[in-house]
Parts: structure tokens; C-alpha cells; sequence
């Protein structure tokens, strides 16, 4: 019995392995392509990719048209920057680290040249004018209440709990994405945590 | 939730690894043997607990459906200027660099442009009356010309494509009222972006006011300054 469960579980370790390495082989295959010139590597990549992208610049930048501009940004410097990757980390890693500091930018860039104008005035961003501003915020006033709170969680909390619990990474793959030792990881989860189970308790008195 | 006060609380980033399995070894066991001796440290976890799982469920937000043409249009503007230089630098990698051919090709060439340019300064000085603003910065390729408003409006032709000024804003004959997709404003980093893919838009921006113009998907890309007058 003991033989038969180790012997599963170097298997499975084993398929697991070859799916990473499989994974890496096909983002290098695209990287090169794209280096060719192959228009349709950086469709794949895109295509891969817009999901994670537009929802982690959601959840770090608030709102949805901020986060449509700023994704469109996230993947104009992953198609500038796609033939460097030197695969050191994984593509998925690699392109969380560029939507993270381009959220940066764009939360402490000054932008004097913002020009707020009323709703009424028609669409100014990559919305498509068919829909209410209702259909593209979160479907559920609880996820909105949630994203309200976020975003009032300290930015270098509110990344590592948006990496953690929303995108599902593990703590030595944030430590890639934002540049820091796994300790401090661990401490910028467990205050981002606590800022919002501060805030959910305050709102249910 | 237990109002039990612990005296030796865990610290809170190992309440949160231990949430996550990231503790190893003795760690665990410690955390485990003081959870299941203290109510307040339980009460904390099971918050814990409750904020991750609240952020668990977040419903994934579909990308609105403008943004991969969005993404596209500015990736072929990156890939107009890149994928014209590259057939460049390909053709001229069939000629050796130190050929006569070579040399005397780009010699003409040069010359050529600087004809081209000289000949558009002059033009374009002998049309500006004089002591109209904004006409050095404009360049050779801008003209005066009265417009329908009692007004002077400022055309500039760039690359072909005709602009005329009205009021604040320059537009392209033929660009529509509602073709506003989307705004950049001048000094961003996403006009940089723009100019830098089209230099000559650039001399579109002078002094201030903004463009609306048509790029090759027909739609139109407003480019405004931070103390832009309203649209008339």
C-alpha cells in the first residue's frame, strides 16, 4: 500500500514537472515568434493573459475605466517588451509584474491633464456605449462593497492581498511579481488582511 | 465572536501564513497547540478566515468587450513604425553596408529629404501672414486661412491628412462628431506613446487645444491640454 502511494505520488510529481516544463517550452515558443515578427504570438499571449490582467488592475485600481486604461497600457509594454523575456520566472509571472507596476504608475502618476466631464457627455473610454455603467461594474453590491474596501487598504497591502487571495498566487510567486523577500510578503498579506476584516466589522456594526 | 483577550497573541503574519499552509515544521505545531488553548486567537483566525474567503469568491470581472481592439489599434501603431523599419533594415541587409551602391543610395536620399524640407519651409513661409502665432512651432506644413467663424483657423496639413481649427480643437476633414473613442491628453504618457509612433502629430499640439483625428480603424483619438477651453 505504502509502495503503491509513493509510487502515485512520484507520478504525479513527475506529470506535474513535465506540465511545467511543457508550459515553459510554449511561452519561449511564442517569445520567439514574436522576435520574428509573428503577429499571432502576441494574439495568443493576449488572449492568454487579458482576464488576469484587466481583473488585477481592477481590483488595484478601483474602477473599470481605469482599469480598461490601464490594461491596455499593461499589455502595450508586454507586446514592447515580449522579445527580452528571458524566461527566469514564468510568463504569467512575468506579466504580473508588469500590470503591478504599471498599476503603481498609474495610482501615483499626477494627471493634471484629466479632464472630468459629466457621464451625459458621452463615452470616454473603451466602454462600449450599448451598455449602462451598471452592467460593467460588479455584478453584486457585495463585490462592490468589497472592491470599496480594498481599495482602502494601504497599496502595498492591497497588492499582496489582490495577488494572494483574489489571483491565487503562492507567496514565493508574489515575492517574484513585487520585488520583495518572502517575509515581507507574509507581513504585507497579514496587514492587508487585517484592514479589511478591520473595515468588514466596522460596516456590520 | 469571544470578547477572551489572548496574553500571548501569535503574531499576525503567522496566523496568516499558518491560513495560508505556508508555516513549515515546529511552526505549525506551536500555532496549533496555542489555537486550541485560546478562543481569542481562534476568533481571530476564523476573521481571517472570513476576509479570504470573501476575496475568494470575488466574481471575475469579463473585460469590457473595446479592449482588445483598443489593445490592437495601439499595437499596430507600435507595429506600423516597427515592421516598416524591419523591412527596411531586411532590404538593406541584401546590400553590403560598404558598397558604393549603398553609400551613393543613401547619399541621394539624404539630399533629397533636405530639398523636400527646405522647399515645405519656404512654401509654408511665403503663406503665413505674418505675425500669425504659433506658425514656427507649427511648422512649413501650417497655413492661415479665415474661417467660417470670422475667425483665423489655422490649417495644418500632415502627412496628407488635413486639420482645421476650431476653437480649441483641431479637426480632421471628415472625421465625424461622434467618433470619440477615447481621450489622451497631451504630456501623458500615453500621447508620448502616440507621438512617438506618429512624430507628426506632435505639431498638432502646439501651444493649446487638441486634435481629433481618424487613425487608420477610423476611429478617433482626442487629444486634449490641461487647460484646454471646453469643446465649442
Amino acid at each position: 500500500m505504502t509502495t503503491t502511494l509513493a509510487s502515485d505520488l512520484s507520478t504525479a510529481a513527475a506529470a506535474a514537472a513535465d506540465a511545467v516544463a511543457d508550459a515553459r517550452a510554449r511561452e519561449m515558443e511564442l517569445v520567439e515568434r514574436h522576435r520574428r515578427g509573428d503577429a499571432s504570438a502576441f494574439d495568443e499571449v493576449y488572449g492568454d493573459h487579458e482576464a488576469m490582467v484587466y481583473n488585477l488592475a481592477l481590483s488595484l485600481v478601483g474602477s473599470p475605466e481605469r482599469a480598461a486604461d490601464v490594461a491596455q497600457e499593461i499589455f502595450l509594454r508586454v507586446y514592447r517588451h515580449l522579445g527580452k523575456f528571458r524566461g527566469r520566472s514564468s510568463l504569467k509571472t512575468w506579466i504580473y509584474r508588469v500590470a503591478v507596476n504599471q498599476c503603481r504608475s498609474r495610482l501615483s502618476r499626477r494627471r493634471p491633464w484629466h479632464q472630468p466631464l459629466p457621464e451625459e457627455e458621452g463615452p470616454q473610454t473603451l466602454v462600449d456605449p450599448r451598455r449602462g455603467p451598471e452592467s460593467l461594474a460588479l455584478a453584486d453590491d457585495a463585490g462592490r462593497q468589497l472592491r470599496r474596501c480594498l481599495a482602502e487598504v494601504p497599496e502595498p497591502f492591497r497588492e499582496a492581498v489582490v495577488l494572494r487571495d483574489i489571483e491565487g498566487l503562492a507567496y514565493d510567486e508574489i515575492s517574484e511579481v513585487l520585488g520583495v523577500r518572502i517575509g515581507t510578503v507574509r507581513s504585507r498579506i497579514a496587514r492587508g488582511r487585517q484592514h479589511l476584516k478591520d473595515r468588514f466589522e466596522s460596516l456590520e456594526t | 465572536m469571544s470578547a477572551a483577550v489572548c496574553t500571548l497573541p501569535l503574531a499576525p503574519d503567522r496566523l496568516s501564513a499558518y491560513l495560508d499552509g505556508e508555516l513549515i515544521g515546529d511552526d505549525v505545531s506551536r500555532v496549533e497547540r496555542h489555537l486550541e488553548d485560546c478562543p481569542a486567537c481562534r476568533a481571530e483566525l476564523a476573521g481571517l478566515r472570513r476576509v479570504v474567503r470573501q476575496l475568494e469568491r470575488t466574481r471575475r470581472a469579463a473585460p469590457p468587450p473595446l479592449l482588445a481592439e483598443a489593445v490592437a489599434r495601439r499595437v499596430a501603431l507600435e507595429g506600423t513604425n516597427v515592421g516598416l523599419l524591419e523591412r527596411v533594415e531586411r532590404a538593406l541587409g541584401r546590400v553590403p553596408l560598404d558598397s558604393n551602391l549603398f553609400l551613393g543610395f543613401a547619399m541621394v536620399l539624404a539630399l533629397s529629404g533636405l530639398v523636400l524640407a527646405y522647399a515645405m519651409g519656404v512654401q509654408g513661409r511665403a503663406d503665413a501672414p505674418a505675425g500669425s502665432p504659433g506658425d514656427a512651432a507649427a511648422g512649413a506644413a501650417a497655413q492661415w486661412v479665415a474661417g467660417d467663424h470670422g475667425l483665423q483657423v489655422l490649417r495644418a496639413d500632415i502627412a496628407g491628412r488635413t486639420f482645421d481649427r476650431r476653437g480649441s480643437l483641431w479637426v480632421e476633414r471628415g472625421a465625424g462628431e461622434g467618433d470619440v473613442s477615447r481621450r489622451i491628453a497631451v504630456g501623458s504618457a500615453a500621447a508620448e506613446d502616440l507621438f512617438a509612433a506618429s512624430p507628426r502629430l506632435r505639431e498638432l499640439t502646439v501651444g493649446s487645444g487638441g486634435v481629433v483625428l481618424l487613425d487608420d480603424s477610423r476611429q478617433a483619438v482626442l487629444i486634449v491640454s490641461a487647460d484646454a477651453e471646453s469643446e465649442p
